[in-house]
């Protein structure tokens, strides 16, 4: 039900209907994006981790916190100038602060994510004076790495070979998801844009397809992240399905400088 | 309706695949950019209490050599390896090494290929500590059997605009 809502709202989008005068906008934009992490199966393996190594004086928390980084987007715009159906094709790319474990001695491991989106939006725009805003359906293309670093007592930091549980763990997956967008004009070509989405996430029925691997030609065996972490000793290979998937979705946000490119108008026949 | 809705969404699937397409050649460039030749100024070498938290001794080599890494991909080219060589100044002068090399901004791992095995100074798994088209830093860790750390290796390597 949900996904023929989806799709609805979608085509409700695309099929405003154009009027006589044709408006077209090409922009460019980009700034500071952030993302909530929330996921149900990274706090397994951090759970597993805890329990194992029961000597930690500090334990992984089982919040990942805000990601942060940036992110740049290019938007086609066609309709009236006071509202037009937009096409836009977006790259976020956004990390978590390190999660952290450790011992006494200051030994421990790191844990952070990088989440990398490609998305694709589609959505109506209205424009009023100075002030913008909008609507926008997204289907983003997740690529999701997990960042499992040894840290030694000297605060030296070791994706190497030196431990078993280093790696960089990627998944992705598609997320759609939706959201609004607001801007104001500061100059004639220039706005202030901020927005945010809500990317779901998919692939519910099949976590084995979204499993977080290291497939890397010098990893032969435990290339994953395990559910438990003992079962990840007796049975490297992973023979059980014990390992966790991809399964990262939140609130998507961003705020920015966007730039017309090209903007003009003609009229309709 | 069909048939206006159809290209469109055609356009927005394709549109989502180049934009979402992962080119995984992108971080290699880094290195292979230009000649992709890069001066390796120096390893330095920490070695460790038994407590794996003091440095007790360290050691510098200077100019150990220089690394020229190429375009072409190795036989492992699905985990996007590339072919390299290692010029390396070595006692009774400039021994050559062809191996290949996997970079992936996070890691460095150098592989033998046909022709040759990597030089004993950078053969292993690599940590990046930094990294950008003129500067990297890489570092590897060796562990005492009771897994403490007994020797830290760093080698730093600049872009030579040769």
């Amino acid at each position: 039900m949900k996904n023929k809502l989806f799709i609805l709202l979608l085509l409700l989008s695309v099929s405003y209907p154009a009027s006589a005068q044709l408006a077209f906008l090409f922009s460019a934009e980009a700034g500071l994006a952030g993302s909530t992490v929330k996921t149900d199966e990274l706090p397994v393996f951090l759970t597993s981790y805890n329990t194992v190594n029961s000597g930690l004086t500090q334990e992984f928390g089982m919040k990942q916190g805000m990601a942060k980084g940036n992110y740049y987007h290019f938007m086609l715009g066609i309709g009236e100038k006071k509202c037009m159906m937009t096409l836009g094709l977006g790259r976020y790319l956004v990390t978590t602060n390190p999660n952290e474990a450790r011992y006494a001695d200051g030994t421990g491991r790191d844990i952070s994510t990088e989440i990398r989106d490609a998305s694709t939006e589609v959505g109506i725009r209205f424009q009023k004076n100075k002030f913008v805003a909008g609507f926008q359906f997204v289907i983003s293309i997740r690529t999701v790495s997990i960042y499992s670093e040894y840290i030694f007592a000297d605060g030296s930091k070791s994706l190497g070979a030196d431990h078993t549980l280093n790696g960089v763990y990627d998944n992705f997956a598609f997320g759609p998801g939706f959201g609004f967008n607001v801007g104001y004009r500061l100059f004639p070509c220039v706005y202030l844009v901020a927005k945010a989405d809500y990317i779901f996430r998919t692939a519910k029925k099949h976590p084995e397809y979204h499993q977080f691997d290291d497939l890397q030609d010098f990893r032969q065996e435990q290339n994953y992240l395990p559910r438990d972490l003992n079962m990840y000793v007796t049975d490297p290979y992973n023979g059980s399905g014990n390992s966790i998937s991809h399964d990262i979705r939140g609130l998507r946000f961003g705020i920015g400088l966007q730039i017309c490119l090209a903007s003009f108008e003609f009229e309709k026949d | 309706m069909k048939k206006f809705f159809a290209p469109f969404l055609l356009l927005l699937l394709v549109a989502t695949l180049i934009v979402g397409c992962e080119k995984g050649d992108m971080k290699i460039k880094k290195l292979n950019h230009g000649d992709g030749t890069w001066t390796i100024n120096s390893i330095h070498y920490q070695y460790y209490d038994s407590l794996g938290a003091t440095v007790v001794f360290d050691s510098t080599a200077s100019n150990p050599g220089e690394l020229v890494v190429f375009t072409t991909t190795t036989l492992n080219g699905l985990f996007d390896y590339r072919l390299c060589v290692a010029n390396m100044n070595e006692s009774g002068g400039v021994n050559v090494y062809n191996c290949e090399i996997f970079f992936d901004e996070a890691r460095v791992h150098f592989g033998s290929t046909v022709d040759g095995d990597p030089p004993a100074e950078l053969a292993g798994l690599w940590t990046v500590n930094k990294s950008n088209r003129r500067k990297q830093e890489w570092s590897i860790y060796q562990l005492r059997g009771d897994g403490s750390l007994a020797m830290k290796k760093t080698i730093d390597l600049d872009f030579d605009k040769r």
